[in-house]
């Protein structure tokens, strides 16, 4: 046992929550270090502007408050995802974050990925932005979730709500999609 | 635009490689694969240019500390938890069994006292009665005073059975009938008893 895994930081999941049950919270410390910039990035890719922060924290304590009833058949990650945009999809109904997000129209490239503006440079890579900006709601989070976070399509399904089918469909969708943008361009 | 492979096994490896998650022997076959295949080569390319643009996503700065604070405090696993003390079942059985029988025995005292008493109570009044009728021969009382009246009714009340009198108290009781036969019925005499009486009935 090296001495990352022995403090958690190389830990699976599975181990670290099992340490903090038992009242190691430095096991949820790495857990938190390590899931939270990825939930962080998909969130933002939801479309949040404000209050990132807020949402990757709710998410940890909503998954943290109810590991009891988490059976491990999916991954803690994929558990985060879920619960993170379920709270995206909450504010959005309730309105009360409306003015802070920037809702995720279909065909909407002007105002989804300003946020990439100052980072990609490269005429290349403002043309992959503006094709996956081009995408439907569904095919963009199926392609970012598979290309970007790498999960399956089961893992997809279960963050999405859908089939591990549909996933695969709207994946091969959404890179048929961003080809014919890129070819056109 | 490029036509896509035709070997959609390996085209859905591809991201899977992009992230390193493949087995060895799988990242050899695709690694082969691209070094052969055009098409997938480029929509690798495309790939790894997607995920570099993604990743560029503006994303604020996430204070660990500050969701770990706000985390739940663990609950310890139940073999942890203190657990409460548990008596044995034989305990509460033992407990129930002696209450019934307490209660039932006080049950059947309290019918016992209540109905026993009862059929007691009658026995010995039927036997009072048979006592009283026996030590004491009825006699007609006569009402001399209103105070007497109602003796007299209770004494004409009780009847003892004529075959239980001895030939004495028969003897008696038939010339006391006689007396009361021989009694005038329209004026009372003047004895102190029948003036008394007299007088009440006139209101004087």
């Amino acid at each position: 046992m090296t001495a990352d895994t022995a403090s958690g930081v190389e830990a699976p999941d599975g181990e670290l929550i099992s340490r903090w049950r038992a009242g190691d919270e430095r096991a949820a410390t790495h857990l938190v270090a390590r899931h939270a910039p990825s939930v962080a990035r998909y969130v933002a890719s939801l479309g949040m502007r404000e209050g990132v922060e807020e949402v990757v924290q709710d998410a940890f304590v909503r998954a943290f408050g109810s590991l009891d009833a988490f059976r491990g058949e999916s991954s803690l990650r994929t558990w985060l995802f879920t619960i993170a945009r379920r709270l995206v999809l909450d504010r959005r109904r309730s309105g009360r974050r409306r003015r802070e997000t920037t809702e995720l129209q279909d065909g909407d490239v002007a105002t989804e990925y300003d946020a990439l503006d100052s980072l990609i440079a490269e005429e290349s890579q403002q043309k992959m932005r503006h094709a996956i900006g081009r995408l439907t709601t569904t095919q963009r989070e199926v392609f970012m979730l598979r290309v970007n976070d790498g999960m399956s399509y089961k893992e997809i399904a279960d963050v999405v709500g859908t089939t591990e089918g549909a996933a695969r469909v709207h994946y091969h969708n959404a890179l048929r999609q961003v080809k014919e943008t890129l070819h056109d361009d | 635009m490029m036509t896509d492979c035709s070997n959609i096994e390996m085209r859905e490896l591809l991201p899977d490689f992009l992230h390193g998650t493949l087995s060895g022997d799988e990242r050899s076959r695709v690694e082969a694969h691209l070094a052969s295949c055009e098409a997938c080569a480029a929509e690798h390319a495309l790939l790894l240019s997607a995920r570099r643009a993604l990743a560029g996503l503006r994303v604020p700065h996430i204070d660990t500390a500050e969701i770990v604070a706000a985390l739940p405090r663990p609950i310890p696993p139940i073999a942890h938890r203190p657990t409460v003390a548990r008596h044995s079942p034989m305990l509460f059985r033992l407990a129930a069994a002696i209450t019934f029988i307490a209660v039932g025995g006080m049950s059947v005292a309290v019918a016992r006292s209540y109905w026993g008493e009862a059929s007691v109570s009658s026995v010995d009044s039927v036997m009072a009665w048979r006592s009283d009728t026996a030590r004491d021969v009825p006699t007609l009382a006569i009402a001399d005073t209103p105070s007497a009246a109602p003796a007299a009714t209770r004494g004409l009340a009780v009847h003892a059975a004529i075959s239980d009198l001895n030939d004495a108290d028969l003897e008696s009781l038939l010339g006391e009938l006689d007396q009361l036969e021989a009694a005038p019925l329209a004026e009372p005499e003047s004895t102190p008893g029948g003036r008394a009486l007299a007088g009440a009935i006139s209101g004087s």
